[in-house]
């Protein structure tokens, strides 16, 4: 249809549909308009007033058929029904509350899980990144990573892309602001802030326009220029209460100051989705920004984003970047390469992906507990539009007389389908509007149970296990929740609907009502509320055996003492302390905590105590060769840490053999080493044996040490792992390797473990600030104690129990309104029944047993059905339990007893109503 | 009613169209002018003439607007659209070919 056309078509219709009233004035006035002009040339003619006025109707023919005939011209009947459905279908959910009651919120639960984890799932893995032509954005990663120089080289070379930029993300926590002027995060109170090291062509790369100020500018990467840095949107307006004077603002990192020259536009949080970056600063400030980690950014593999040129598509970029960078390899190698490294160089793969839904290791790392999750909530809303349709169909049943009269004074079967499925729909959509607000609720929940990483020890730059995302209502997720609610109602709707159209005519009109009904056993209630008890039963088997790995994961003996611990991460490299003058911190941090009241002890390691992830052996490779033995490859995986003395006595893990370090253990004494209990039991049969024999460690530390001493194994990576064997090997912190300078200074971070008299958190403010009195430059990452580490670490176990236990919950109490539902249903058709059983002679109590006997009946399939399920998709499970079988018998049974219990309350109350029947008041009724 | 009004029916559309595209009259005065042009040959009864009108108001070939009429009331005033003289030309077409083809079949069959 031509625009022209539908500028007159649109507002006709419109009209036709909000001013209803108006058109209908307008079409009387218009057709006495007629009528009275008619007559007045009538009585011209000669007739009378009153004999003029008939002959003009009657020429007229049938006012109201004719006005009729024009409504029809509107061409807008289908949806003044559907208006009118719409009210009828308003007047039935205000009669009975109660239903409406359960219907919308049983639905709200199911929508509203649902749009709740869509739209977690959405920001995570569907969305685009908020930037000009999302799609033209890939990644470009090389096997072994890209360094600096190979990246300029790229940059320079590369002619598949527009643009190519570098990324490096880093949390720090000792920046200050003029608003917050001491450090704010000193402490973690505000948690990090996360800062992106890029080159300066990341925005143009991006395909981002600084809203405020400007972005960088080649110079503002080369040496020499004041350090500058562009801000986020979220983060100007957390620090810097959105001050539009914001450009020249500045902030302190490392005791150097930075202007703010702009601020990206909101929404935009950089590359990493699910680690939103709140500043963005010029590459070259790398060893500034993490002087902890020498050598700069240049040593390590960084994100390398392209643009792509237009009309290069990805498959002709990656072909042409690999070549590139194979040749910028060879340059590097230089004349005097090997035929191996020739060798390895012609082998090297570059990878360029799609990047426009930008990075993300998270959809990797939470795709198990969102898969489960999701699952869980699709179940739910199964649930919930099963009972809907239980529900509605005991209605449907209920209203048999009205639809019989309906269909007898000739409305039409399809019309009353329709109808009835508005009033589903309506439900539907009631239930959604409810259902939104709970996503809501839930989504804060949800996003602050997945939003805090366990405290690591590294410098490397965010982490895949924490998750933070803003979520809002968007068009997407009320495109997705409409979607969901419409295809509930209709699939709950439908059934009744058909159900009710195909009620014959004449029974219904004359039989008593208990009489059409009859007790269809077998019928689509029966089966609905035996599928409700059957999906709940998953639920709820899942939550328990989910709650129960967390209770054993929590339970897990981990080989150290964690009631009296509390654990202080820091990261002391931050303040440019290099080699001797690091030890000596170490040294003092210990001492002067150590004589702190209510602090037994305190002791310090560079390596994380419960890492968070478990590491898997390699290779086979030579990790240590024994003096005079020849060298034993062995595939275990191990760190090597570097411990201040008192520090297993301060963990509580026992020495099995030999010493402790001492503070005589430093660069210039022989070399010793402590190793854990199963690598001492590798090499040397048992612990005692291993005192006192010297070996050499592989790598750069390839001294003769001497092993002093045998420490028993604790978990170290999460008590999934538990003390599964990992060789650990133990230093002095005055060892020659970790003061090397030069090498990654082995001591820039720093956990302090602190034994303390009672409940270890109390002494955490003190410690806080005897270390702001020791260096208030120091940054300290995180204070907790260990049990609050381990909860960190199970974090998405966590998740997953709480979670599934809700959905648990939630699934029970709808299924067992449902069964509620349908058992008082039945008991009030069956009043008369049950009137004549107990005139008959039926005892108040047999009555009882006959109704709760029907429930038990349902209750018991549904629980058989769900307990074969069960088998079949124990194994999608098995591999997120720990210490418990996905076909575990106990919590089978107990997740069995359970919903016998609670559904055994949901029948009681009908139960007990049919016992109450009276049977004179029951026969009479008929 | 007579039979040739059959034949009206099926083109009192494009009857209405061809008069509003004179000048916008309202509806009292197109069943007048109706009848008037054809001499009475097509009747068309009062009635049937509004839901026409509605008809192709809510089509968008013609658009209504309430003016003063002649003796000074209110009343709805039909004229044609920019798309509504389109659709007349396209429909006068239609009916131009199809009416000669007809009055050439009936020539035949009288010769």
């Amino acid at each position: 249809m031509p625009l022209e056309r539908w500028r007159h078509v649109v507002p006709m219709r419109l009209r036709s549909l909000f001013h209803r009233d108006r058109m209908e004035d307008e079409l009387a006035e218009e057709i006495s308009y007629h009528i009275d002009e008619r007559a007045r040339e009538l009585m011209a003619e000669g007739f009378s007033p009153s004999a003029a006025r008939l002959a003009a109707l009657r020429a007229f023919g049938g006012v109201e058929q004719r006005k009729e005939e024009c409504r029809d011209a509107r061409r807008v009947n289908v949806i003044e029904d559907l208006r009118r459905d719409i009210a009828y279908a308003g007047r039935m959910m205000r009669r009975s509350p109660g239903f409406t009651v359960v219907a919308v919120l049983s639905l709200a639960l199911g929508v509203g899980a649902n749009a709740a984890l869509f739209s977690m799932l959405d920001a995570l893995v569907f969305k685009k990144l908020p930037v000009t032509n999302p799609d033209r954005l890939v990644l470009v990663d090389a096997e072994r990573g890209v360094t600096a120089a190979e990246f300029e080289k790229l940059r320079e070379r590369a002619d598949a892309f527009t643009n190519m930029a570098s990324v490096w993300t880093i949390d720090r926590f000792n920046i200050s602001t003029q608003s917050s002027p001491a450090p704010a995060a000193h402490g973690g109170a505000d948690g990090p802030t996360r800062i992106g090291l890029v080159s300066s062509d990341y925005f143009a790369t991006m395909g981002v326009q600084i809203a405020t100020g400007r972005a960088f500018l080649p110079a503002d990467d080369a040496p020499g220029h004041h350090p500058v840095a562009v801000i986020s949107d979220a983060y100007w307006n957390q620090r810097f209460a959105r001050t539009p004077k914001i450009a020249g603002r500045t902030f302190r990192l490392n005791g150097l100051t930075y202007d703010i020259i702009g601020v990206a536009p909101a929404g935009f949080s950089g590359e990493w989705v699910g680690m939103p970056t709140d500043i963005w600063v010029p590459f070259r400030m790398a060893s500034l920004v993490m002087p902890e980690v020498p050598g700069g950014a240049d040593r390590f593999p960084r994100r390398v984003l392209g643009r792509l040129r237009p009309a290069v598509s990805i498959e002709q970029a990656r072909a042409s970047t690999t070549v590139l960078f194979r040749q910028i390899l060879q340059d590097e190698a230089g004349v005097s390469v090997t035929r191996e490294s020739l060798d390895a160089i012609a082998r090297t793969g570059v990878a360029v992906d799609p990047a426009a839904r930008g990075y993300s290791p998270q959809r990797q790392s939470f795709s198990q507990p969102l898969a489960i999750l999701a699952a869980g909530v699709g179940v739910l809303l199964l649930i919930a539009c099963a009972n809907l349709a239980n529900l509605l169909l005991a209605r449907s049943a209920g209203r048999q007389r009205e639809i019989a009269v309906r269909l007898a004074i000739g409305a039409g079967r399809a019309r009353l389908v329709r109808q009835m499925l508005t009033e589903s729909l309506v439900l539907s959509v009631v239930g959604g509007l409810v259902g939104i607000v709970l996503a809501l609720w839930a989504e804060r929940i949800l996003l602050s149970m997945v939003a805090v990483a366990p405290a690591a020890m590294t410098g490397s730059g965010g982490s895949a296990t924490a998750l933070n995302l803003t979520l809002a209502i968007d068009s997407r997720m009320l495109a997705f929740t409409t979607v969901v609610c419409l295809l509930a109602g209709v699939l709950f709707g439908l059934a009744p609907a058909f159900s009710a159209s195909r009620i014959p005519l004449a029974g219904s009109l004359t039989a008593s009502s208990a009489r059409v009904i009859g007790g269809s056993r077998f019928g689509p209630s029966t089966l609905l509320v035996v599928s409700q008890i059957a999906l709940s039963l998953l639920l709820l088997i899942g939550a328990g055996l989910f709650t129960r790995t967390l209770t054993n994961l929590k339970g897990e003996d981990l080989g150290f003492d964690r009631e009296h611990d509390l654990l202080v991460w820091t990261i002391p490299g931050q303040t440019g302390r290099q080699d001797v003058a690091m030890a000596e911190l170490w040294h003092m941090v210990q001492a002067r905590l150590s004589a702190l009241p209510g602090i037994v002890s305190a002791a310090a390691t560079n390596q994380a105590v419960l890492r968070g992830f478990d590491l898997e052996p390699g290779q086979p490779s030579v990790l240590m060769v024994v003096d005079g033995e020849a060298p034993r490859p062995v595939a275990a995986s191990g760190l090597r840490s570097f411990i201040t003395p008192g520090f297993f006595g301060t963990l509580g893990v026992p020495i099995l053999a030999g010493r402790d370090f001492s503070e005589r253990d430093t660069e210039t004494a022989p070399r010793v080493a402590i190793l854990n209990e199963s690598m001492a039991r590798f090499y040397f049969g048992d612990a005692q044996h291993a005192v006192g024999r010297f070996v050499r460690f592989a790598g750069p530390a390839s001294a003769l040490t001497e092993i002093v001493g045998v420490a028993a194994d604790y978990a170290r990576g999460t008590p999934r792992g538990g003390k599964r064997t990992e060789f650990a090997t133990y230093f002095p912190y005055r060892d020659p390797e970790a003061l090397n300078k030069g090498a990654q200074t082995r001591l820039r971070v720093m956990l302090v473990v602190i034994r303390t008299e009672g409940d270890p958190i109390a002494v955490a403010s003190r410690v806080r600030a005897e270390l702001r009195t020791i260096d208030p430059e120091l940054p300290v990452v995180r204070i907790n104690t260990a049990e609050q580490h381990l909860d960190d670490v199970l974090g998405q176990d966590r998740l997953v129990a709480v979670l599934s236990g809700a959905l648990g919950g939630v699934a029970v109490s709808i299924a067992c309104l449902g069964l509620f539902g349908v058992v008082s249903y039945r008991v009030a058709r069956r009043t008369s029944e049950i009137g004549v059983r107990l005139a008959l002679g039926a005892t108040k109590r047999g009555i009882l047993g006959m109704v709760l006997a029907e429930s038990g009946r349902l209750v018991a399939a549904g629980i058989v059905v769900g307990l074969v399920a069960s088998f079949f998709i124990a194994r999608l499970i098995s591999s997120r339990l720990f210490g418990v079988a996905a076909t575990d018998p106990l919590t089978m049974f107990s997740a069995s007893l359970l919903l016998v219990l609670v559904a055994g309350v949901a029948a009681m109350v009908p139960a007990r109503r049919a016992a109450a029947v009276d049977p004179l008041i029951a026969l009479r009724s008929e | 009613m007579s039979k040739p009004s059959d034949l009206v029916q099926g083109t009192l559309d494009l009857l209405i169209l061809k008069i509003l595209a004179l000048e916008p009259l309202n509806g009292f005065a197109v069943g007048n002018r109706l009848r008037q042009v054809s001499s009475d040959v097509l009747q068309v009864s009062d009635g049937s003439l509004y839901p026409a009108l509605h008809k192709l108001e809510h089509e968008g070939w013609i658009t209504a607007e309430w003016k003063q009429s002649e003796n000074n009331r209110r009343a709805k005033f039909y004229a044609l659209t920019r798309s509504g003289r389109r659709h007349l030309e396209k429909e006068s077409a239609n009916w131009e070919r199809l009416s000669s083809a007809i009055s050439a079949l009936v020539r035949l069959e009288e010769a």
